[in-house]
């Protein structure tokens, strides 16, 4: 019964919600949808929230009890979760002087801790991609056979024509072209943001729809899968 | 000579660390200024904006959080901008991250309040020959610059009626207030919260707040990030030109870094017919290029060139467009470094060597 349940709830409601959207009716747009879907989504979402943040407390708390190698920032995060927490429950009305101590408008302590920490950190974490994609790029990059060579000179194309210097270097070549030489538009070979364009709006639109379709089948198969109990992990345990 | 080209392929990436961060800092410290000329789809959207009428509305939906700040939060701020100057009311939201909140609130604060600063700029300078005022600023040892920006915060909450940035400066409140400044200002010129700009905040559900919106804003969203009660709003309840779902919004701009341009085609466009464009950052955009072909998105702006592309429509240099000369540097390090570690593995081959 543990099992079959769920999965009698998965091929009922599935079966139901895969036909709502092909049918016109009030019942299917008002009931079914907005009433009992919609609702029913917050409901889960609510319990997913709770269970996360229980799930990462004990996790923290765990840890901290068996004094596991790092737990020290087991106690910055617990702490950070509480405080943080409380500024944004605690009435708007709380403040010393012109600060806020509650609430989450504008000169309160949480909006200071998240302009002023939140976001300088996780910008930080973010900012080190530039490092780790040169470097990436520096070692992975090497014309090894056609395609890496092809995937290198498009690489290239493209980091060039997504910046001025693209431009300036066209403009370059573009007097050059029409000083010295004319009938034959051969500045044109080096017009990078227009090459860049191409790549993005013929090769990659092609094979990005090419993938997407794939992804799609790929989602529709997997759903219908779950829905008629082929597909049980889902369900957790070993089937 | 040969192991010195092989050396190039071995680079310690210590060295490239270093340059990376010498060659990314030194443009923004120097404010190296750089021209860009706007690429296609930016300019579709730009003219789409350009195109409205005032009183028409488009929605901004803040779908990042900090980490993706340097690319996104210029496109915010130009669009917003822009539409301000085209008196075209501006509402926002955040779906995907609950730490967008804070990021679409300081775009759209920031540029309403810098829109209100310019309107009432004549009226400030005015407030600083008042004797009276004078000697307020003098007993707060009040810079001109903060002056300025509290003021031009007050005669706005004056006209909202916003009551908890009054009460932050009753006293300087009703000074303004005995001196009849607020009756010199035409509120008509400002742009006031509830007529001119709303922001929900971030609003949990995403799918399904973005359905509901589709037949109800009011009943979905119920109040604003301010807590105020969206049906007490001049936007939402004048029987002319309510907002009541997307039939009154002209485009939904979705600013992400993540997948909800992907819902936001799904379920505004598909389902509700409504134009949608979106900001995203560089990593994402080549993803965006079949739905600008198939016209489910009407402009798309690709990473921090988007921004500077849209800076540069507007005729207002900003982040983006100071961004241009580290990313052109970076670009231009990470070519050398492919090409020095190609010359490296190439000699190497020859040589014998690595073979990888």
């Amino acid at each position: 019964m543990k099992r079959k349940l769920p999965l009698m709830l998965v091929l009922t409601l599935g079966i139901i919600y895969f036909f709502v959207p092909f049918i016109s009716s009030p019942f299917a747009n008002e009931i079914l949808y907005k009433e009992l879907y919609i609702n029913w989504i917050k409901i889960v979402g609510v319990f997913a929230i709770v269970m996360s943040i229980a799930s990462l407390w004990r996790r923290n708390i765990v840890k901290i009890q068996r004094k596991h190698g790092d737990y020290i920032y087991s106690y910055i995060e617990i702490i950070g979760m509480v405080v943080i927490g409380l500024l944004a429950i605690l009435p708007n009305s709380l403040h010393i002087g012109n600060v806020n101590i509650g609430g989450i408008g504008d000169r309160s302590v949480y909006s200071w801790v998240f302009s002023n920490m939140q976001v300088p950190m996780q910008a930080t974490m973010f900012s080190m991609l530039a490092f780790y994609i040169a470097s990436a790029a520096y070692r992975s990059f090497r014309a090894r056979n056609a395609e890496a060579t092809l995937l290198l000179i498009t690489a290239a194309i493209v980091m060039i024509g997504r910046v001025p210097l693209g431009e300036n270097v066209y403009q370059l070549m573009n007097g050059v072209n029409s000083h010295f030489i004319s009938g034959f538009h051969w500045a044109k070979l080096f017009d990078f943001q227009g090459w860049t364009q191409v790549i993005l709006d013929i090769p990659n639109t092609a094979t990005k729809r090419a993938i997407l379709f794939g992804v799609s089948m790929g989602m529709v198969a997997t759903s219908l899968k779950i829905i008629f109990g082929i597909e049980k992990s889902w369900l957790g345990g070993s089937e | 000579m040969n192991n010195f080209i092989i050396w190039f392929g071995k680079i310690d990436r210590r060295w490239l660390y270093l340059l990376m961060a010498i060659v990314v800092s030194i443009p923004i410290f120097m404010r190296m200024k750089m021209k860009v000329k706007p690429a296609e789809p930016v300019i579709m959207l730009y003219d789409f904006i350009e195109n409205l009428e005032p009183m028409d509305t488009i929605l901004i939906s803040f779908d990042y959080s900090p980490d993706s700040l340097a690319e996104l939060q210029p496109m915010a701020k130009a669009l917003i901008y822009h539409a301000l100057n085209k008196d075209v009311r501006i509402l926002g939201i955040a779906l995907a991250w609950p730490s967008a909140a804070g990021l679409g609130l300081d775009a759209m604060k920031g540029e309403v309040h810098n829109y209100n600063k310019k309107i009432l700029g004549t009226v400030i300078e005015n407030l600083f020959e008042n004797t009276e005022i004078s000697k307020y600023i003098e007993s707060k040892k009040m810079k001109k610059e903060l002056f300025t920006n509290i003021i031009a915060d007050l005669i706005p909450a004056h006209f909202e009626d916003n009551k908890s940035t009054i009460s932050v400066n009753k006293k300087l409140y009703a000074i303004l207030e005995k001196q009849s400044v607020f009756s010199k200002v035409d509120s008509k010129t400002l742009k006031l919260i509830g007529r001119d700009w709303d922001y929900f905040g971030y609003k949990p559900g995403y799918a399904l707040v973005m359905l509901g919106m589709g037949s109800d804003m009011i009943k979905t969203l119920n109040t604003d990030y301010f807590g105020n009660e969206l049906k007490d709003f001049d936007m939402f309840s004048n029987p002319t030109y309510k907002i009541k779902n997307y039939d009154n919004i002209s485009v939904v701009i979705d600013l992400a870094a993540g997948g909800s341009p992907g819902a936001w085609m799904t379920y505004v466009n598909t389902k509700f017919g409504r134009p949608v464009a979106t900001g995203v950052t560089a990593v994402m955009a080549a993803d965006y290029y079949p739905f600008l072909q198939s016209k489910q998105l009407i402009g798309l702006l690709n990473g921090m060139r988007g921004a500077a592309d849209y800076e540069t429509l507007i005729n207002k240099p900003g982040l983006g467009l100071q961004g241009m000369g580290s990313q052109t540097f970076a670009h231009l390090l990470i070519i050398a470094f492919i090409i020095l570690g190609n010359l490296g593995y190439l000699a190497s081959k020859k040589s014998g060597g690595e073979n990888e």
